[in-house]
């Protein structure tokens, strides 16, 4: 089958604004929308930018807006998508080029929330096991699947406006250290995250939930996290 | 009296303003950089609640200033005063103030339920019923209410 693209390209060095671009391709209806790129990229036009890695979903670097929504390139196929597919970069961010963007804002929001296991050492012996039991292990269970993406901090319109913000990534992963049993920085996180840029920010308008590609109830996990914040509760 | 004539194009100025202005944050919102434009983010059910409820909200802010200037006409006597708020008892007026009451009962319901998934976040997963929920009870304490001003302000209108 033909599949016709409309792809937003900018080039830095040559033009002022974006502008989209037309392209026809052939392709099998369960390619992938990346499979499609690489064929404009390696056989039509190969000054194309955009990132991608593992082409499976799990290396986060090919998110785009594709038809108007967030989603991965690699993980949506062809036949799924109306025609002509619009491409975008993700929104938000300061575009490099084409699909290529400035991540260091996105990044900047994700180291700000300390996402490492803080442990104190008074309370937790170096030298003994640590055990945690299933049930514990399942409060933070979804906000463990997180591949950086992007998808949801560049799909909320709050983060479109205000780079500042931490958004929903940032939020999801010190979720991910709040709630687990084995980690006592919680409280260091909750202030963080209680200040003007943090998760009180977030106005519910749920694009970060329909944009995660692996499905993390992103929203739930930023109320939870609200929630710890004002009653001081883990 | 030349002081109601004035304050009523006050009040009539802001409370015109309100609607361009919510109209304005609308265009705000979903605000590009000149590096990606592009059709308006599709977003689901959740993002067009939250847009609607920033643009209501600004919306009855700003003609909470017109009342402002309104209420304050009282200060220089009842005559000052009726004469100004007869700005709202005209016709013309209806549709206006019909929108006002919409964009308060939307406003309304729309804050309780994000009042409640800030207490009890397991509901953010069945956020879209909620949406539903919320946008047929906005409709049903709205439509009523719409009908009798509207049919009001119609038979006074001179078209009736
Ligand atoms: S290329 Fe790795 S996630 Fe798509």
């Amino acid at each position: 089958m033909d599949v016709k693209l409309k792809l937003l390209r900018f080039n830095p060095e040559t033009d002022t604004e974006a502008h989209f671009e037309e392209y026809t391709v052939e392709a099998e209806p369960m390619d992938r929308l990346l499979d499609v790129l690489h064929k404009v990229k390696w056989y039509q036009d190969g000054t194309l930018a955009m990132r991608r890695s593992c082409a499976h979903a799990i290396c986060g670097s090919d998110a785009m807006v594709i038809n108007g929504e967030n989603a991965l390139a690699c993980k949506v196929l062809v036949k799924d998508l109306a025609q002509p597919i619009t491409v975008e970069p993700i929104r938000g961010l300061p575009v490099i080029k084409d699909f290529v963007v400035d991540m260091e804002p996105f990044f900047a929001g994700y180291k700000a929330v300390k996402p490492w296991l803080i442990t104190d050492p008074h309370e937790h012996e170096p030298a003994r096991e640590r055990i945690q039991s299933p049930e514990e292990r399942a409060v933070f269970d979804d906000t463990t699947k997180c591949i950086l993406c992007a998808a949801c901090t560049t799909s909320c319109p709050i983060f479109w406006s205000d780079e500042g913000y931490v958004g929903p990534a940032a939020i999801v992963n010190a979720h991910r250290f709040i709630f687990d049993s084995r980690d006592s920085g919680a409280r260091e996180r909750l202030e963080i995250l209680s200040q003007a840029d943090g998760a009180f920010k977030c106005r519910t308008a749920f694009n970060c939930t329909a944009a995660c590609p692996r499905g993390i109830k992103v929203t739930k996990a930023i109320q939870e996290v609200k929630r710890a914040a004002l009653f001081g509760t883990v | 009296m030349i002081g109601a004539k004035l304050i009523e194009g006050l009040v009539f100025t802001l409370t015109v303003g309100a609607g361009l202005f919510a109209l304005y944050v609308l265009i705000g919102l979903f605000r590009l950089r000149k590096d990606q434009k592009g059709p308006i983010y599709k977003g689901g059910v959740g993002q067009w609640t939250w847009a609607a409820h920033r643009i209501t909200g600004v919306g009855i802010l700003a003609f909470l200033f017109g009342h402002i200037v309104d209420t304050f006409a009282v200060g220089f006597g009842p005559e000052l005063y009726n004469e100004t708020v007869e700005l709202y008892k005209q016709w013309w007026f209806a549709p206006g103030e019909v929108l006002l009451i919409g964009a308060t009962i939307y406003h309304a319901f729309n804050g309780v339920r994000i009042i409640l998934f800030d207490f009890w976040p397991a509901m953010a997963l069945k956020q879209k019923t909620f949406a539903y929920v919320q946008i047929v009870l906005t409709v049903v304490a709205f439509v009523p209410v719409a009908v009798i001003m509207l049919g009001n302000a119609w038979e006074h209108s001179p078209f009736s």
